[in-house]
């Protein structure tokens, strides 16, 4: 008896501030998440010597009045929930009645707020025990300020990193609840240097200006979707700009920043061919959904969310998406920003006609013979041979260098229409006219081409286009063969421990579907009896071992993965290479081919297969135009 | 179309043919090898990127009859698969029919194969020439040209004429030149052309100038060469084989040959060769694959090679030595090269300096030379 004894509530706080406070900008989320649950519009953060000295947050929301700003310290005390059943449908950021005690028990803080109405409060706490409480002016909202943080807990003061890593968690902290609420205007000082400021008009084009500066912003595709569960909307950033991580996309459900392996995943995937190898695209994707679709109760921190109707979202994102890539031109421009010229209101569009590009299999006019005794450019000749297709089309004639918006006129112009800052007037262009008209000029160093088409010229590296040309066909033919399979003579084993083994054993009926025959040969031990006739002929035994690999991490297989692994190999080894001299014909050919391909722009490995150089830029580097 | 024809001398025509059928490329039409049948025999053609390659079999050959031909025609068939194709057919003769869409049968004993044929219109059409530039000598003589040059070739198309081979012609005397920057060669001959026949700047792909050494190999007598703005054309019994030529100016290379040396050695082609070949085991280790030779007044070229991790070589090869002592370094694989294109039994060498430039020669004859920088060492 007496051993146990109820925890005296600065006891509490203390370890409850361990899960929630875990460094300055863990504080800083939980300030800010109550000034926006408090309906602020404007929160200004600023912090010293990365936060530890202090933070201050100032919002211009409800504000509490006396008695709540006493009640506010209590724990587990909130106006977020009221009955149970909240729980399960919440829509504010915070909810457990934790943050503030548990920061007070760690800091000594100030806090000031009030309802705009009477008198403000002003209390002092430290060590989460009040100091002093007294009246004061100012008008309504709340400002919390922040001092020595985790001076009582010598330990935790001691795994703090660096200023400039706490700076920067802090700005990432503030960032993504940015992100989160482009109708709310932010911004962050250290040390008396403002690091950015949100402008809070709705856009979230420009709170990844404010973020990720303008070229990111530039280079933003604006999207949107619906389905019956699920609102989605974001940006995505043309796959020409990447990073090293993938912490550069953002996720954010019903208004709260999250992290989601499998909505990140669906994200690469929409990607996929169009990045290089170990890079990742910058995106932010804001979804609505119904509270009760989504846990966010897992951990105290909130970050992690757990999703009803996973599996419809992530079709909905990837489909979104790939059908947002499909409708841009994503050909990278070679020089550096520009300056463009401000866009006149609707300005007048000359329209021009159109005609249809030659069939490729069109007999009489594509016999390339040797350079010397061709006719002229073969376009004409054909046009000469055979009769114009019979409807000339109409075509608004894309204008685009003026088209587009200086960046930092935005704030002049917040009114217009969303995709402001995207590149190139985001030209939804038809199918089949994903290339501009090219018409090849020369080759240098035997791997480049340089082409021209109206609207300046390309270059164009011919390995990475053959071997686009050559992955789409062999990823086709694949499909179509998924059904044959290869026995092999001598089976090949496969040993894995007991436990990879159970999992294995249940996987063999699916996979034998697939066509990957497995017989258990005692023990832990497997034998390979036959694989799919797709699997690319010395790539065999590598391809097995990843499939098995896969199955043994317990990750779900995604068959189509490694479908498109063999096409990758087979199109690399199968293309032309480098160092290869290429006739005109040929360089005709592997355009032409290269304009019926689905995702004309980068190799099946990322990298880039077009670069352009406007007409504008030309004359910009000529000096033609100042 | 429809015909027979003698199996073994349709294996060779389509083995030569095969030479010019790439299995990498763009235009997939290419990657088939042509067929034409007339009354004066099978034409089968072969093209990629640099070259064509026509090979005819004439109906009759030393009383011979090695096409019977019905009817005439042409198609284009799949250059690989064909080929493995007729190397295995059984029979001594061949049945070759191919209806309007351009399917094929191709009978041999009892065995039949039905091909998927295309349209011999989209294939590319050959290069016309005229025939005033034009000049012949003896394929043996051509042959030995092109070894005695094609290696010192470029081979990194960055390099652009370099990876060529210049064919000069001036006053019935032709000149070979090839180099890499690092080394060069050049022969000569004279051969037979019309009078007044100038050819200033003609450069021929090394690949090109190779695959017609090796179509050539069994074949003597006299071959044409014709020339247009971008294109030549070799012309030898029942074969043409054409080229593009390369754009640009070749450099003037006159310049740089060194006129006589302050030291010549004499040594025997063999036996130098040998040496050298032995110290390359050494230096091929190392980075540049150096190999240095010291010449002595006395009348011997000492071969001394040396890799950190590996270790040394040294050897000394008798020669007869005029002038200064002289010790220089160089790539062994371009010693190796230059050395196994000489045909004649002894070699002079000129040395100028460490630095400079030296020539390599047969020691019996002016018409062939080999050049190469040495390798700085300090």
């Amino acid at each position: 008896m007496g051993k146990i004894r109820l925890m005296d509530e600065r006891l509490a706080n203390q370890i409850a501030a361990g899960e929630v406070v875990e460094r300055p900008a863990s504080v800083v989320k939980e300030l800010v998440e109550n000034a926006l649950d408090a309906g602020a519009n404007q929160v200004n953060i600023s912090i010293e010597e990365g936060g530890i000295r202090s933070i201050r947050v100032v919002d211009n929301g409800f504000g509490m009045d006396r008695e709540d700003v006493q009640l506010a310290f209590e724990r587990h005390a909130t106006s977020k929930i009221v009955r149970e059943r909240d729980l399960f449908s919440i829509r504010s950021l915070g909810f457990r009645g934790e943050a503030l005690p548990s920061i007070a028990s760690v800091s000594k803080m100030t806090l000031i707020s009030s309802t705009g109405e009477g008198p403000a409060t002003r209390l002092m706490l430290e060590g989460g025990q009040l100091i002093s409480e007294e009246e004061t002016a100012r008008s309504r909202g709340t400002e919390v300020l922040v001092e020595d943080l985790f001076f009582n807990t010598p330990a935790r003061l001691k795994y703090l990193k660096t200023v400039n890593t706490e700076v920067s968690h802090v700005a990432d902290v503030v960032g993504r609840l940015a992100l989160a609420r482009p109708k709310i205007s932010f911004s962050l000082a250290h040390n008396g240097r403002e690091l950015f400021r949100t402008l809070g008009d709705g856009k979230l084009n420009h709170v990844v200006y404010a973020l990720y500066g303008k070229q990111v912003a530039r280079k933003s595709l604006p999207f949107s979707a619906e389905d019956p569960d699920f609102t989605l909307e974001g940006l995505a950033v043309r796959p020409e700009v990447t990073r090293s991580n993938r912490s550069y996309i953002s996720v954010i459900i019903n208004g709260r920043f999250v992290r989601s392996l499998p909505i990140t995943q669906a994200v690469l995937r929409a990607y996929d061919t169009l990045l290089p190898i170990g890079r990742y695209p910058i995106a932010v994707l804001s979804i609505g959904m119904d509270p009760k679709l989504v846990d966010v109760n897992v951990h105290p921190s909130k970050l992690e969310v757990r999703l009803s109707k996973e599996k419809e979202l992530f079709r909905l994102i990837e489909g979104e998406l790939k059908g947002l890539f499909q409708k841009h031109v994503l050909i990278p421009d070679a020089a550096a920003p520009r300056r463009e010229r401000p866009t006149v209101e609707s300005r007048p569009v000359q329209q021009r006609l159109q005609w249809d590009a030659p069939p490729p299999a069109a007999k009489q006019s594509v016999t390339p013979p040797p350079a010397e005794v061709r006719e002229t450019a073969a376009p004409f000749a054909t046009e000469a041979k055979s009769p114009p297709s019979p409807s000339p089309r109409l075509e608004d004639e894309q204008s685009h260098p003026y088209q587009q918006e200086e960046a930092s006129s935005l704030e002049q112009t917040p009114s217009k229409q969303e995709p402001q800052l995207s590149e190139r007037p985001s030209d939804p262009t038809e199918a089949g006219e994903r290339l501009p008209d090219l018409t090849p000029l020369s080759q240098i160093h035997g791997t480049y081409i340089i082409a021209q088409s109206e609207d300046g010229f390309y270059i164009m590296d011919q390995h990475a286009a053959h071997e686009r040309i050559y992955y789409e066909t062999f990823y086709r033919r694949m499909k179509e063969q998924d059904t044959r399979q290869q026995p092999l003579l001598i089976p090949m084993t496969v040993e894995c421990t007991p436990a990879e083994a159970e999992v294995i054993g249940n996987w063999l009926p699916r996979l034998s579907q697939m066509g990957l025959e497995l017989e258990p040969f005692g023990g832990a031990t497997f034998l390979v009896r036959s694989h799919p006739g797709w699997f690319p002929a010395g790539s065999e035994e590598e391809l097995i071992r990843e499939v098995l690999d896969w199955i043994k991490k317990g990750e779900n297989m995604d068959w189509a993965r490694f479908r498109d692994d063999g096409a990758k190999m087979m199109a690399c080894k199968a293309a032309i290479k480098a160092n290869r001299h290429l006739r005109r014909d040929e360089m005709e050919s592997l355009i032409r081919q290269l304009k019926a391909c689905e995702s004309p722009y980068t190799c099946p490995h990322g990298r880039p297969i077009l670069i352009h150089f406007s007409t504008y830029e030309i004359e910009k580097m000529f000096k033609r135009v100042m | 179309m429809k015909f027979r024809i003698s199996r073994s001398a349709l294996t060779d025509a389509v083995s030569q043919v095969s030479k010019a059928v790439s299995n990498k490329t763009t235009v997939p039409i290419l990657t088939g090898i042509k067929a034409t049948v007339d009354e004066n025999g099978l034409w089968l053609t072969g093209s990629n990127s640099d070259l064509t390659i026509q090979v005819c079999i004439p109906t009759r050959q030393d009383d011979k009859e090695l096409v019977k031909m019905e009817t005439m025609g042409s198609v284009v068939l799949p250059g690989r698969i064909f080929s493995d194709i007729v190397r295995k057919l059984p029979g001594d003769e061949v049945e070759w029919v191919v209806d309007d869409r351009w399917k094929t049968v191709l009978r041999s004993e009892q065995a039949q194969f039905e091909l998927k044929g295309l349209d011999p219109e989209e294939y590319p059409r050959l290069p016309q020439f005229q025939e005033d530039q034009m000049f012949s000598l003896p394929s043996d003589l051509l042959k030995s040209m092109i070894r005695q040059t094609g290696f010192a070739v470029s081979t990194s198309e960055a390099r652009g004429v370099l990876t060529g081979v210049l064919w000069r012609m001036e006053e019935g005397r032709l000149t070979f030149v090839a180099t890499d920057s690092h080394r060069l060669s050049r022969r000569q001959a004279d051969v037979e052309a019309p009078e007044g026949l100038t050819v200033e700047n003609m450069v021929v792909p090394g690949k090109s100038q190779s695959e017609l050494g090796k179509i050539l190999a069994d074949r003597t007598g006299w071959v044409d060469v014709i020339l247009s703005e971008n294109q030549m054309m070799v012309r030898a019994d029942n074969l043409l084989f054409f080229s593009r030529l390369l754009d640009g100016p070749y450099p003037d290379t006159n310049r740089v040959i060194p006129q006589g040396g302050k030291t010549e050695v004499r040594v025997s082609t063999k036996e130098i060769l040998q040496s050298v070949d032995r110290a390359a085991l050494i230096s091929r280790d190392g980075r540049d694959n150096v190999i240095k030779w010291t010449v002595k007044k006395e009348g011997v070229v000492q071969v001394h090679s040396a890799a950190q991790d590996v270790g040394s070589v040294l050897e000394e090869v008798s020669a007869q030595v005029d002038g200064e002592e002289m010790s220089l370094s160089f790539n062994a694989q371009y010693m190796l090269d230059a050395l196994r294109a000489v045909d004649s039994d002894e070699i002079q060498i000129l040395l100028t300096g460490a630095m400079t430039p030296f020539l390599i020669q047969p020691a019996d004859r002016e018409d062939a030379l080999h050049l190469i920088v040495p390798i700085r060492t300090r």
